[in-house]
């Protein structure tokens, strides 16, 4: 189940050898199971980086490597794993993978508040990291859920989509989601119009006509999925196999290029067409902009490294792989280019902390990193008056178009609207 | 292996005593454990209905729903436990473990302030739902759904255990008593045999004498019974 370092094979023997020559980050994510795509691709995007940076002599001479352990996106495992990386002495948490996981593992970083462990830039929007008790032991780089779900919500709303239903995921991270979208709602004097949810874990090739059915008896103009791309992919796909046909819209956790992966398979398979009318709400901007220089840095890292960014076989088939188990990498995805951008942010941070850094100075590092462009085009900052915890405000919406999400701009809404 | 006619009647009796007695303790066991078990199950509902209620209130009052939400998921892997769910003070299901969705029957009657509800789910089952008041009642109400058919299988499972154990006792018991019976009334078998051998022009086969002699030789109330026929027979002789 454990991995130590990095992917790049000329550095895995030093990864082993942890030491004063390199600052170790811990990632407990999900590498084997049912949201397994969004936590290799977030590894690969970060690996991208650190390989880069480490290449060309590390921080003040230091490599910068992940021992990454496997979740499973299960609570318990997480804390496990957590108390593992905390036995390893990791000098900082880094990108977590998932809002049940997260929010169980945040008391434990509470309860030993002593020793300075924090998590960086967990994959998720949850509250939990940005709220009292808990956000002084985090930073977080993405929007959150609440700002997600509230733009999908006032867009569809001004398109004259009032009816809004959820489709979420049995958990705290769909009730994330679900408080986000019926906050979002009641500022417009609305609420949810129904609601169906689904088991954390469930798969692809199940059956999502139960929570199709109940779509059907709601009738809803929009449906707001809070969930990962396999259930969201089912779901849609069922629903158009239904002639359910209104827009979906996932958010940014979906992890829609995998999902985006599976509907396309569907459509070749089936002639139909599963891809049009969703919308999927990001907290990155589209990696094929080339507008912004950071794009283009990290596709093209993406492309140099490519399959050099892997996680082991060790970490992602724990039981040994089968036919089928095999996970195909996606040359580029919104959520590497998270990755990407969570690893050049600490970077940044570290960059400050100088030749010898120790963990209980990292907060005050992120605090007073001032005001940092990633190659967006918006400055980035924690600390300030609001002792602001969260760099991002920003909030990106795609479509699919041509077989790719693309983006959909502020005029583009217009076809959203009910006829 | 035959038995004296007139223990029969004995052996007979022994057995009904012995049935009425299994028969009985079972009937008293099965309410007992039936009772306290079910009673067991719906404490537990309860104290955990009162645990998400009174310690989680902070999370309920604060609407931060995702924490309250990963605390009850955590509940719902309780053996027995089927759903929880919890109501705000304006009736409105916060958080919930139901998957496709919350069900019709629960959805149109949830609201009230009772302590227990019986529902019977489509597709779901029957369930014995215990609730619990969140600030005296006033912040909404937690709701925790036992499976019946789960705690009925545990009642079923622990009645059938001690059944089990009472019918091979009593299996044991019948088997011993009827050894037992055979071994008091074998000595008296003989004893007519050789009564009718010796007293009676009646032909009869006498007890071979190694089966004879032992019994004479008895200092009990057999070997005194069987001096005295042997006597008479000598003496009608």
């Amino acid at each position: 189940m454990a991995f130590f370092g990095n992917p790049a094979s000329a550095q895995q023997d030093a990864t082993a050898a942890a030491g004063q020559n390199e600052i170790r980050l811990g990632m407990s994510a999900d590498f084997s199971a049912s949201a397994r795509a969004l936590s290799i691709e977030l590894y690969r995007g970060a690996m991208a980086y650190l390989t880069a940076v480490n290449e060309a002599g590390g921080v003040n001479g230091r490599q910068v490597v992940i021992t990454a352990y496997d979740d499973r996106y299960q609570p318990d495992l997480a804390i496990q794993n957590t108390l593992k990386l905390m036995k390893d002495d990791v000098f900082a948490l880094f990108s977590y993978v998932g809002t049940p996981t997260m929010i169980r593992t945040l008391p434990l970083l509470r309860m030993r508040q002593a020793e300075h462990f924090l998590l960086f830039f967990p994959f998720t929007g949850a509250d939990a990291s940005r709220i009292p008790p808990y956000d002084t032991f985090s930073f977080n780089l993405r929007a959150s859920y609440d700002q997600e779900t509230k733009g999908l919500v006032d867009h569809f709303v001004a398109a004259g989509r009032s009816r809004i239903a959820v489709f979420y995921q049995a958990d705290a991270y769909g009730r994330t989601g679900w408080a986000g979208v019926r906050k979002a709602l009641s500022q417009h004097g609305l609420a949810i119009a129904g609601e169906a949810t689904y088991r954390r874990g469930s798969p692809y090739d199940q059956s999502y006509d139960g929570q199709v059915a109940v779509m059907e008896r709601i009738k809803p103009d929009a449906i707001i999925c809070i969930g990962t791309y396999p259930a969201c992919a089912g779901f849609v796909r069922d629903m158009r196999d239904r002639g359910v046909d209104g827009p979906v819209a996932t958010i940014s956790f979906v992890g829609s290029d995998a999902m985006l992966r599976l509907l396309s398979n569907a459509e070749q398979k089936s002639g139909k067409d599963y891809t049009s009318r969703l919308v999927s709400s990001q907290v990155v901007p589209s990696y094929q902009d080339d507008t912004m220089p950071v794009t283009r840095e990290y596709r093209a890292a993406m492309d140099r490294y490519r399959d050099a960014l892997m996680p082991p076989d060790s970490l992602l088939y724990p039981g040994g792989k089968t036919e089928g188990s095999e996970y195909a990498p996606l040359p580029y995805s919104f959520i590497s280019f998270e990755g990407y951008l969570n690893a050049k942010m600490f970077v940044a941070i570290l960059q400050r902390m100088g030749a010898d850094p120790q963990r209980a100075g990292l907060a005050q590092a992120a605090l007073t990193l001032g005001e940092l462009d990633l190659g967006l085009g918006q400055k980035l900052s924690f600390g300030g008056a609001t002792d602001r915890r969260q760099a991002s405000d920003q909030v990106y919406y795609t479509v699919v178009q041509n077989g790719q999400f693309v983006p959909l701009k502020d005029d583009d809404w217009e076809a959203w609207s009910k006829r | 292996m035959r038995i004296a006619r007139f223990y029969q009647k004995t052996l007979f009796g022994v057995f009904a005593l012995m049935g009425l007695i299994l028969v009985s303790t079972s009937i008293i066991y099965v309410h007992t454990v039936d009772r306290q078990l079910t009673d067991y199950f719906l404490n537990s509902s309860r104290a955990i209905a009162r645990a998400i209620a009174n310690s989680d209130s902070d999370l309920i009052v604060n609407q931060n729903y995702p924490a309250l939400q990963s605390v009850i998921d955590q509940y719902v892997e309780t053996p027995g436990i089927s759903y929880v769910f919890v109501v705000d003070g304006e009736g409105t299901i916060i958080a919930h473990t139901f998957v496709p969705g919350v069900p019709d029957e629960i959805a149109a009657d949830y609201k009230s302030d009772k302590d227990t509800y019986d529902r019977t789910l489509a597709g779901m089952g029957s369930f014995s739902e215990v609730t619990a008041g969140i600030i005296g009642g006033q912040a909404g109400r937690v709701h925790v759904g036992m499976d019946k058919g789960y705690f009925a299988l545990q009642v079923q499972t622990a009645i059938g255990k001690v059944v089990y154990l009472l019918t091979i006792i009593f299996v044991v018991s019948v088997l011993v008593t009827y050894g037992l019976m055979y071994q008091v009334s074998r000595p008296l078998h003989l004893l007519g045999n050789f009564a009718w051998h010796t007293l009676s022009g009646e032909k009869h086969s006498a007890p071979a004498a190694n089966q004879l002699q032992p019994l004479l030789e008895r200092t009990d109330e057999v070997g005194e019974l069987g001096r005295l026929i042997r006597k008479a027979s000598r003496e009608g002789a």
